[in-house]
């Protein structure tokens, strides 16, 4: 046990007051004693033999799922790919065009932008209504273009970012005409399920998507030849057998 | 999208179309599920459906997966950028492809267009071929700088968005992909930087509420954050550096992965002594309370979570009492009242792991609290005799630093 002089000789050799993150005290620590991240891939590893055995294969064998989201036609053999499939493509769906979209922030923008009367006519009021496409920016345009030029500069993201809302034509004229020439950006002129604003009511805002995932797959009792698209997937399914190797130490 | 950005002719469009690789896909599944069963008991149960691997690790672990050349993975690259296609067996080739080797990697990486082939998978409508190519750019992400800023200008801006997706295993790709790019290099970092990340990531990091362990990202976030605040601090902005100071008190000191938020916190904040010294009380208290938690409730210095605890509480405690002394008489009450210990015991209980690192910041601490002491002049007579601590865990100064590292490393 070190004495009471050996201990204030010691503390002569330490350093005083504030230090801060990047003092050499902690940095040799950690060097020392801290493990430094390793980069880590990863492959999937559910397990097939395992997932054949699920309740719901066996009982019913020869079952197909069929998406019935409107217009999609993806066939699936067994729960787990459905529930992937569902949650990520039909999760967030615009009831009035059906176009889905990735997260519910962008499905808002989608709603209001695009079937939202009371959007247009504040925005023919002359107030700001575009929200950024980045959920935690709080950030709000006047129009789409402004919004467009934000994200490219601001958040660095690619000029075809490709969860961007089509501008209704009204809007992309006069947006066009203010901003000629100021940027070389195009406006997102696909058009494939998107229809412009119409003069509806409704508030499509507060819908509740109620998607029940029973209703949503027929269980055909006869055995059919999968679509193409569907055949020979191994789906990354919801299984929790499958292991984390971490493998860090 | 990707046409545009792919018209460098030299590589893409003589690449000879690929001979099938000597390895059956079906026997590189085959190998992945042995290797998962055998390993099942040693590897604790995960939420996740996906083996983690270092770079290079999966050929010592696996044999017979050393076939995929950079030949392949050329003539694979050419094949998905020529079709603007790329099928999940491609896909589950190119990912075992770039857990291989670097080569490989930059292979890849070589062929115009061939990683837009990728984030089109990423983002298009096919939910198993988008899961596929978050495991392909996982994998990229193994790679080097250039690669990654590379993954990060092209696919951030959807790695982000997809963080709010509904599908827990492309969520979770996505946030181990931004750790690989966070933890590759400052360039790369500060594109995502850009996109909002900090205040994504903190929100998934402190969500308590958890409906179902597949939605819990905690620990994938923190390790984000965590890389981060270390490696990036200098590209944090007012705004970030605002957003912490304001939500530092939203992490519950029991729940999943709270061992690292003292050192987000630290890494962050304490980079500013004014930023500390201005703290309000209520945070001030927070972090006093949130470091004698971890002092108190942590009986050993052998794991990572461990050392982190002990480590960070001390280095918040310090600095604290340094620029809010008048938090010394909270502390000496929470202790007494709160812990039926005192700060001499505590001490100790630092100095007893027996470790000449740990050591050395308690003798901080320690020197931090006798100035208090004697500033506040009621001196506890003997506090130097109270403190116990052994010869053996100090180092002296004829022990050069490379083997007190060494015999550190070896505990
Ligand atoms: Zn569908
Ligand atoms: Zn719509
Ligand atoms: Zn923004």
């Amino acid at each position: 046990m070190l004495k009471v002089r050996d201990i204030e000789n010691l503390l002569q050799n330490i350093p005083n007051g504030y230090l801060k993150p990047d003092d050499n005290l902690f940095a040799k620590t950690n060097a020392a004693i801290i493990l430094p991240y390793k980069k880590l891939g990863a492959i999937n590893s559910v397990d097939i033999d395992k997932k054949l055995d699920e309740p719901d294969k066996n009982q019913q064998n020869s079952s197909e799922i069929f998406c019935n989201v409107f217009n999609c036609k993806m066939v699936f053999d067994n729960t787990a790919s459905y529930t992937l499939h569902y949650n990520s493509m039909h999760r967030f769906i615009c009831q009035e065009c059906k176009k889905s979209l990735p997260t519910e922030h962008l499905l808002d923008l989608h709603l209001s932008e695009i079937h939202d009367s009371y959007f247009k006519a504040r925005l023919d009021r002359g107030e700001k209504l575009y929200k950024c496409y980045v959920e935690e920016c709080k950030e709000i345009f006047a129009n789409a273009i402004e919004r467009k030029k934000h994200c490219i500069e601001e958040h660095k993201f690619p000029a075809n970012f490709r969860f961007g809302q089509v501008v209704p034509t009204k809007h992309n004229k006069e947006e066009s005409k203010n901003n000629c020439g100021s940027t070389g950006m195009e406006l997102e002129t696909h058009t494939d399920t998107e229809s412009v604003a119409t003069t509806n009511e409704t508030s499509i805002k507060n819908f509740s998507f109620g998607h029940q995932r029973e209703k949503t797959f027929q269980l055909k009792p006869e055995p059919k030849t999968k679509s193409g698209q569907g055949k020979g997937l191994e789906s990354f399914s919801l299984l929790k057998d499958a292991l984390d190797m971490d493998v860090s130490k | 999208m990707d046409a545009a950005q792919s018209t460098s002719p030299e590589l893409s469009s003589n690449s000879p179309e690929p001979k099938p690789s000597t390895v059956p896909t079906q026997l590189l599944r085959e190998k992945i599920r042995e290797y998962t069963k055998k390993h099942r008991e040693a590897i604790r149960a995960e939420v996740s459906d996906s083996l983690r691997f270092q770079l290079g690790e999966i050929k010592e672990r696996i044999q017979e997966l050393d076939n995929v050349t950079e030949k392949d993975v050329a003539g694979l690259a050419a094949r998905i950028k020529r079709r603007k296609h790329a099928t999940i067996e491609d896909m589950y080739r190119l990912s075992h492809a770039f857990l291989q080797n670097v080569a490989n990697i930059q292979a890849f990486n070589k062929i115009p267009g061939s990683m837009q082939v990728l984030i089109k998978e990423l983002t298009g409508n096919d939910s198993e071929r988008q899961m596929s190519a978050a495991e392909c750019l996982c994998n990229l992400s193994l790679g080097e700088g250039p690669v990654c800023e590379k993954i990060a200008s092209a696919a951030g801006s959807y790695l982000v968005t997809y963080l709010h997706s509904t599908e827990s295993q492309l969520v979770r790709l996505c946030l181990w992909i931004i750790a690989n790019i966070l933890a590759t290099g400052q360039k790369c970092a500060s594109v995502l930087m850009k996109m909002q990340l900090l205040p994504q990531l903190w929100k998934m990091y402190c969500d308590d509420e958890i409906a179902d362990p597949l939605l819990d990202y905690r620990e994938d976030a923190a390790i984000c954050l965590q890389l981060m605040s270390l490696n990036a601090p200098n590209l944090m902005t007012q705004e970030d550096r605002n957003f912490v100071l304001q939500q530092m008190a939203d992490k519950n000191p029991t729940c999943v992965a709270a061992e690292y938020h003292l050192f987000i916190v630290f890494h962050i904040l304490f980079t500013e002594p004014h930023i500390i010294s201005t703290l309000y009380p209520p945070d001030a208290l927070y972090l006093l309370n949130f470091s004698l938690i971890n002092l108190n409730n942590t009986n050993n210095f052998l794991t990572q979570p461990q050392r982190l605890k002990i480590l960070y509480s001390i280095r918040v405690l310090g600095n604290l009492l340094v620029v809010q002394p008048l938090i010394y008489s909270t502390l000496l009450l929470q202790v007494s009242c709160v812990w039926k210990s005192s700060i001499t015991a505590l001490l100790n209980k630092l100095f007893a792991f027996h470790n000449e690192h740990l050591s050395q910041e308690a003798l901080w601490l320690l020197k931090i609290i006798l100035h208090l002491e004697e500033e506040n002049a009621f001196m506890q007579p003997n506090i130097l005799e109270s403190i116990h601590i052994f010869e053996e865990c100090m180092p002296f100064d004829d022990k050069p630093i490379e083997e007190e590292a060494a015999a550190a490393m070896a505990v």
